[in-house]
């Protein structure tokens, strides 16, 4: 059965079509890159599979239910905002994640603070964007979830910044879980990548393997992404 | 989940109110200690000390209700309308148990300002056998109550202990009510809320005025040669129709919270 299901799933905030009749179905252990350029509808998909959006008309489905608080706790999402309490210290951040998750492993994720050398006593206030975006993916990559849906993970980081969190993902991320990472970022994401779907304007644009991709169109996923969704012709 | 998300709601704000409690009682003792001292030393320089630690004590006790009040609102804007609520609405608890657990926490500390701030008063204002003449100045007052007015006393303290509870509830939802109708809406989230928030308190004006005329109507010709069971029978109907029409409207705004929150939430 597939982890994440959309049967035919629209979106309109107002007047403006957000998702327009997505269908599409993820398998457990694959990882999907969800590509497509600004505004092409991947963080509303990633909002309405968490419930903070409801759907215009069609369905969305995690493991076969629609999104409710059952849903809620076998998914791990990583918001494209930072979301932890600013107040709270690692310590509270952690008794926070423990408290709500039952799958939230803490040794892990102070194996990784440890790593980092963040001190457990420092509150989200005084850490820095860097620091606050590596303690929100420890914390999301600690839960052993079915299914982590990572909206832009790498945005808006330096590019070291940036392979630590790629690494955190690939050797963090439960084998069974699907991973579901949303970005306009091609190149840094591509390698890690099973398959890919663009996105564009509220439309599948493409759904395959990231390997088919290379072998039957000879092309790199990055490639592809900038033909697929050129802004100009020359 | 309920119990869980009271307790993180009980850290996040205890950490704020908790040091409030402490200065009000803090300057209700530094008040009382003067008070004392001057009555046995008078002079100049002590008495504006203690006219300063009066002041700043009644300013104390305006501010934690104050403070409070505005506790319950920022809590319910921040925790859940801003970026702290992709954390919270995606945990696994639903939007009931996310409204009572604020609701809950909220009516627990106004709870907690009114004790804290009858025990500075009873502070400042303690005399020997102060206590002993309270109690036995509400016993009296229960006795006559039951014994002239017909009126049972309990029944009555029950009500008016269910009029507060409700009427805290209530307060707590007209603010969180058109918060979540603002920031159901793509720009100006906060701008909306306020007009939201004047727009509910206009409509319930109305509404108050409709209804006390309607009540005034029905009130018995008779009213002032009524005897005492009857005046008895007209307060506890009319304490039952206020809490009950505080749960009216308390559910009311419940609704329209809950379903913002469930159907059209919009996080920016």
């Amino acid at each position: 059965m597939p982890i994440l299901e959309c049967r035919n799933l629209t979106k309109h905030y107002g007047p403006v079509c957000a998702l327009d009749g997505v269908d599409l179905a993820i398998e457990p252990g694959r990882i999907v890159g969800l590509l497509g350029p600004n505004g092409s509808g991947k963080t509303t998909l990633i909002k309405l599979a968490n419930g903070l959006l409801q759907p215009t008309s069609g369905e969305i489905l995690i493991g076969g239910e629609a999104p409710s608080p059952r849903t809620r706790a076998i998914v791990s999402y990583l918001p494209e905002r930072i979301a932890l309490i600013d107040w709270m210290n690692v310590r509270q951040q952690l008794d926070f994640f423990q408290d709500f998750y039952a799958d939230f492993q803490r040794e892990a994720a102070e194996q990784m603070l440890a790593h980092l050398s963040i001190p457990t006593g420092q509150t989200v206030k005084q850490m820095s964007k860097g620091t606050r975006e590596k303690m929100q993916l420890i914390l999301v990559m600690s839960r052993k979830a079915k299914l982590y849906l990572l909206d832009e993970p790498i945005g808006g980081v330096d590019p070291a910044t940036r392979d630590y969190i790629l690494h955190t993902i690939i050797s963090n991320y439960n084998p069974e879980a699907a991973v579901i990472i949303s970005t306009h970022l091609i190149a840094d994401v591509e390698n890690i990548l099973d398959d890919v779907i663009f996105l564009n304007r509220g439309k599948i644009a493409l759904q395959s393997s990231a390997d088919e991709i290379r072998e039957k169109q000879g092309k790199s996923v990055d490639a592809l992404f900038r033909e697929v969704f050129k802004c100009w012709e020359n | 989940m309920l119990g869980k998300l009271m307790k993180h709601e009980f850290r996040a704000t205890a950490r704020l109110i908790l040091p409030l409690y402490l200065v009000v009682v803090a300057l209700a003792a530094f008040t009382r200690v003067t008070n004392w001292i001057l009555e046995k030393n008078d002079n100049g320089i002590l008495s504006l000390i203690n006219g300063l630690f009066i002041f700043l004590f009644v300013v104390s006790l305006f501010a934690s209700v104050i403070f409070a009040v505005v506790m319950m609102i920022t809590r319910f804007y921040k925790n859940l309308m801003t970026d702290q609520g992709y954390l919270m609405f995606t945990l696994p608890a639903n939007i009931h148990e996310l409204l009572w657990s604020k609701l809950f926490v909220s009516v627990i500390w106004f709870i907690g300002t009114v004790l804290v701030d009858l025990l500075a008063g009873f502070i400042v204002t303690y005399e020997a056998g102060m206590a002993t003449d309270l109690f036995n100045g509400f016993r009296d007052l229960f006795s006559q109550l039951t014994s002239y007015y017909a009126m049972n006393g309990t029944a009555f303290v029950l009500e008016a202990i269910l009029a507060f509870l409700v009427t805290m509830l209530t307060g707590c939802l007209c603010f969180y009510a058109p918060i979540s109708i603002g920031h159901s809406f793509a720009n100006h989230k906060t701008l909306l809320s306020v007009v939201f928030f004047f727009a509910i308190q206009f409509v319930l004006r109305i509404l108050n005025i409709f209804g006390f005329a309607s009540l005034a109507q029905s009130f018995p010709e008779s009213g002032p040669a009524m005897v005492p069971e009857q005046i008895v029978s007209l307060v506890h109907s009319a304490a039952w129709g206020y809490i009950g029409y505080e749960l009216v409207l308390g559910a009311i705004l419940y609704f329209v919270t809950w379903i913002m929150l469930k159907r059209h939430l919009n996080l920016q």
